[in-house]
C-alpha cells in the first residue's frame, strides 16, 4: 500500500483511495475505541465517526504520521462518545467474551478450551478494570499499552505535554494494578499478581 | 532536577517505575531508581506488579472491526465541496425562504391590524367622554345664568303685589 499516494488522491477527493486506508486502519481504530470504550456498538459508532470526520479533513492533513493523525481523531470521537453515553455499558462485554462467541481473536490452535476460558475470564477482568479509569488515563493506557504507541507519540494524538504522558499512564497503570490485585481471587491461578511469579 | 528535590525520593520512584519499565528516564533518573530499589523492598514489589499488569494489557487480543467502515459515496455526496447541491436542492432551498418570508408577513400584518385596531380605539374612544369631562369644572354655580322666577302658584301672590 502507498500510503503516501493514497493520501494524495484522498485529498483530492477520490472516495475510493480512503477507504484503501480506511481498510488498512480499520481494526485497529476499532480496537482502540472498543478498549477505550468497553462498548462494540459505541466502539462502532466512535470507529465510524473517525473515518468520516477524516474524510472531511484530509485535505487538511499536513503530513507526519498519518497513523497518529488518524489515533488523534479516533481518541476524540471516543470522548465523543463518553459524553454520550455516561452510563457504564456492560452488554457488549458478554456478546465479546461469551463462550457461544467463536471470537477468533482468542483461537491461536495451542490453547486449550480451559485456558481460553481462564483468558477469557481474565480479559473481561483487565477490560472492566480499564473502565474504572478516568477518560485521559483510559485513553493514554491503551494506546501506550494496547497500541504500543511511543510516549511522544500519544503526547502528539492527545494533545498533551510528554510530563502529563508519563504521569497519566503511570497512574493509570498503578490504579489498573491496584484494582487487579484486589481481584486476584477472581483471576486464574496463572495470571495472578504475586511477587512469585514476577 | 529540581522537582527531584520537591518530592520525597520514594514517592518520586514509586510514580517513575512506569516510565522506568518503557525505558523514558534518562540515564540519571534510572540509576536514582536502581539504587533506591536495591535498599527499598516495597518500590521492588510494586515493580514487580506493575510489570505484570502491563504485560497482561499487552496481552489483550486484538478485537477486530464488525464490520466495514468505509465512507459511503451518499455520506461523501452530501460534502458541499465535493457535490454542489443541483437546482432541485436550490429551488426548494428558495421556496423555504420565500414561504418564510410570507409567513412573516403574514404574521406582521395580522399585529399591525392589531396594532391598528387597538390604537383607532384609544383614540376615539376614551376621547368621546373628555369634553364632559373638560367641561365639568366649569360648572360653578357662580357661573350658571340665574333662574328664571318660577309662576307664582295658584293663589300665591307676590310679596311686591302684597297690600
Amino acid at each position: 500500500m502507498d500510503e503516501k499516494a493514497l493520501i494524495a488522491a484522498a485529498k483530492s477527493g477520490d472516495t475510493r483511495s480512503f477507504n484503501r486506508l480506511v481498510s488498512h486502519y480499520q481494526d485497529m481504530v476499532y480496537n482502540v475505541a472498543y478498549r477505550i470504550l468497553g462498548d462494540a456498538e459505541a466502539a462502532a459508532d466512535a470507529s465510524q465517526d473517525a473515518f468520516l470526520s477524516a474524510y472531511q479533513a484530509v485535505g487538511k492533513f499536513k503530513g507526519g504520521s498519518f497513523k497518529a493523525w488518524l489515533l488523534r481523531i479516533a481518541t476524540n470521537a471516543c470522548y465523543d462518545q463518553l459524553r454520550v453515553h455516561k452510563r457504564r455499558p456492560t452488554s457488549s462485554l458478554e456478546a465479546i467474551y461469551t463462550d457461544s462467541d467463536p471470537s477468533p481473536h482468542f483461537v491461536n490452535g495451542r490453547e486449550t478450551p480451559e485456558e481460553h476460558a481462564l483468558r477469557s475470564e481474565l480479559g473481561k477482568v483487565i477490560q472492566q478494570g480499564i473502565e474504572t479509569l478516568p477518560p485521559d488515563q483510559r485513553a493514554t493506557l491503551v494506546l501506550s499499552d494496547v497500541q504500543g504507541m511511543s510516549y511522544a507519540e500519544i503526547a502528539e494524538i492527545t494533545g498533551a505535554s510528554i510530563g502529563t504522558v508519563k504521569s497519566r499512564l503511570s497512574r493509570a497503570r498503578a490504579r489498573l494494578r491496584d484494582r487487579l490485585l484486589e481481584q486476584g481471587e477472581l483471576l486464574p491461578a496463572r495470571y495472578r499478581l504475586s511477587d512469585d511469579e514476577g | 532536577m529540581s522537582f527531584l528535590r520537591k518530592k520525597p525520593k520514594h514517592q518520586w520512584v514509586e510514580e517513575s517505575l512506569s516510565a522506568y519499565i518503557d525505558g523514558e528516564l534518562t540515564a540519571r533518573e534510572r540509576a536514582r531508581v536502581e539504587k533506591h530499589l536495591g535498599e527499598c523492598q516495597a518500590c521492588t514489589e510494586n515493580l514487580t506488579t506493575l510489570r505484570q499488569t502491563v504485560a497482561l494489557v499487552k496481552e489483550l487480543p486484538l478485537v477486530r472491526a464488525p464490520r466495514s467502515f468505509a465512507v459511503r459515496p451518499s455520506v461523501v455526496r452530501a460534502k458541499p465541496s465535493l457535490a454542489p447541491p443541483s437546482w432541485g436542492y436550490g429551488l426548494l432551498k428558495g421556496a423555504t425562504a420565500l414561504a418564510a418570508l410570507l409567513l412573516v408577513l403574514l404574521i406582521g400584518g395580522d399585529l399591525a391590524l392589531q396594532f391598528v385596531g387597538v390604537t383607532s380605539l384609544a383614540y376615539w374612544a376614551p376621547a368621546a367622554p373628555a369634553p364632559e369631562v373638560a367641561l365639568a369644572p366649569s360648572f360653578e354655580p357662580s357661573a350658571m345664568p340665574a333662574p328664571a322666577e318660577e309662576p307664582p302658584m295658584l293663589g300665591q301672590t307676590k310679596d311686591s303685589e302684597a297690600p
